[in-house]
């Protein structure tokens, strides 16, 4: 990998890894070969949150009327 | 090649009273930030650090701030032409239905049909729903109700149950192991505090805890157990009150609200057509009063990803705010039971 592709990793990093799933718009692409990686990253994040959390979680509490904080856990 | 910084779009900056945040949204996280490095991410985007350096006293705080942008990822440095490539974010937010939680109540008393209002709701594309009960309720019971939403659109469910003899762990365990869209089983009036994860995913929780069930009260707790950061959440806190946003409550009686307490309106009852009621204007009077608008809460650096279930009170000359205190004062950020902490109301409160 060229240096420029180095340092377009390290800038696409944050994207790519942590956003892709939620993230519409911001990821451009300049560069052919590193796109390539992109999309293989791309998908290897996004099955990674569909498993655990998006499908089967909502994204903000129902009801606030119980803490389970609070609790210790019992396992 | 001089290069200028790029603020990441998922990491806005949002500016409190006495502190500001970067909320990370796409990791899920946050940090405290002081005004002044709110003002560089937003007053000063786009310019070099020298260029930054220039328009503060203290250079050697701003190479401080940077970094610990740059070590948090919260910005990149780029090429200027690099830079004009990107677009802002725009925190829109919408949602392809007309409900998209509900809480359905159930007691001794409650009489109406519950399949045809997880049919009815599934209609109006609502996936999130905490079943509520304030009377012990067979196991069998929620095996018939799941087992026929098993072929439902419904994502996740939580059940808030009184405690049966037959709600015993073996019986829960097998049950969220069995319907995956069970995200909680919560038994309340037990005889010990008890939380335990399913067997077989991340996301099953039981718990049995000895309190009673009551939703129509807080769980006297500082709202930062309900703080939750991530895209949606703060995209909808911007123009709406994330708690009764698309929220539907159906009470034991069978009576449709939009609030868990308080009168409802007369013409709030029956369950033969929800979406009639649900469109209405009154139905829907709580939803866009974001926090934004709210007195206190528009001056705390918390309020894109707080949960908080008090309802607005809107005043004569229009203002918004609410008649119970938070647990967090703004203006001295400090929460309550913390050192220096002031209540609102006394006269260093503010």
């Amino acid at each position: 990998m060229s240096f420029e592709n180095k340092i377009m990793e390290k800038k696409l990093k944050r994207i790519l890894h942590e956003g892709a799933a939620a993230l519409p718009v911001q990821a451009f692409f300049w560069n052919i070969a590193f796109h390539k990686e992109l999309k293989k990253e791309r998908v290897i994040s996004s099955a990674h949150r569909t498993s655990e959390y998006t499908l089967h979680t909502f994204y903000k509490p129902i009801s606030i009327h119980l803490n389970l904080k609070i609790y210790d856990t019992g396992i | 090649m001089t290069q200028v910084f790029k603020r990441v779009e998922e990491c806005p900056p949002v500016k409190g009273f006495r502190r500001s945040i970067i909320y990370d949204l796409s990791r899920k996280t946050y940090h405290f930030i002081p005004h002044a490095l709110h003002s560089v991410l937003t007053e000063h985007e786009g310019q070099t650090i020298e260029e930054v350096k220039l328009a503060f006293d203290s250079p050697l705080v701003i190479d401080e701030y940077f970094e610990f942008l740059l070590e948090n990822e919260y910005i990149f440095l780029f090429s200027k032409e690099e830079y004009d490539q990107f677009r802002p974010l725009t925190f829109n937010w919408d949602y392809p239905a007309l409900i998209t939680n509900a809480i359905l109540c159930r007691d001794g008393n409650s009489t109406y049909d519950l399949k045809e209002v997880f049919s009815q709701i599934e209609n109006l594309g609502c996936r999130h729903v905490l079943l509520f009960s304030k009377v012990a309720l067979d196991f069998s019971y929620f095996e018939t109700l799941l087992h026929d939403l098993n072929v439902s659109s419904f994502q996740s469910i939580e059940i808030h149950t009184c405690q049966h003899e037959s709600l015993h762990l073996r019986n829960l365990r097998r049950f969220v192991d069995n319907y995956p869209r069970v995200r909680a089983f919560i038994v309340h009036s037990a005889a010990e505090n008890r939380i335990f994860c399913a067997k077989n995913q991340p996301y099953g929780i039981i718990a049995y805890v000895r309190e009673q069930g009551d939703l129509s009260r807080n769980s006297g707790t500082s709202l930062c157990d309900y703080f939750n950061v991530n895209i949606q959440l703060f995209s909808e806190a911007q123009q709406h009150n994330v708690f009764y946003n698309r929220k539907l409550i159906v009470d034991a009686s069978g009576r449709i609200r939009n609030t868990l307490i308080g009168e409802e309106p007369e013409y709030f009852v029956g369950l033969d057509n929800i979406r009639q009621v649900v469109e209405t204007h009154h139905f829907q009077r709580l939803w866009k009063i974001p926090k934004d608008s709210i007195e206190v809460c528009k001056d705390c650096e918390f309020r894109y990803m707080c949960t908080d279930s008090r309802i607005p009170i809107q005043t004569q000359d229009g203002t918004w705010h609410f008649e119970t205190e938070c647990a967090y004062n703004p203006y001295l950020a400090k929460w309550k039971g913390e050192k220096g902490y002031q209540p609102l109301q006394s006269p260093a409160g503010i």
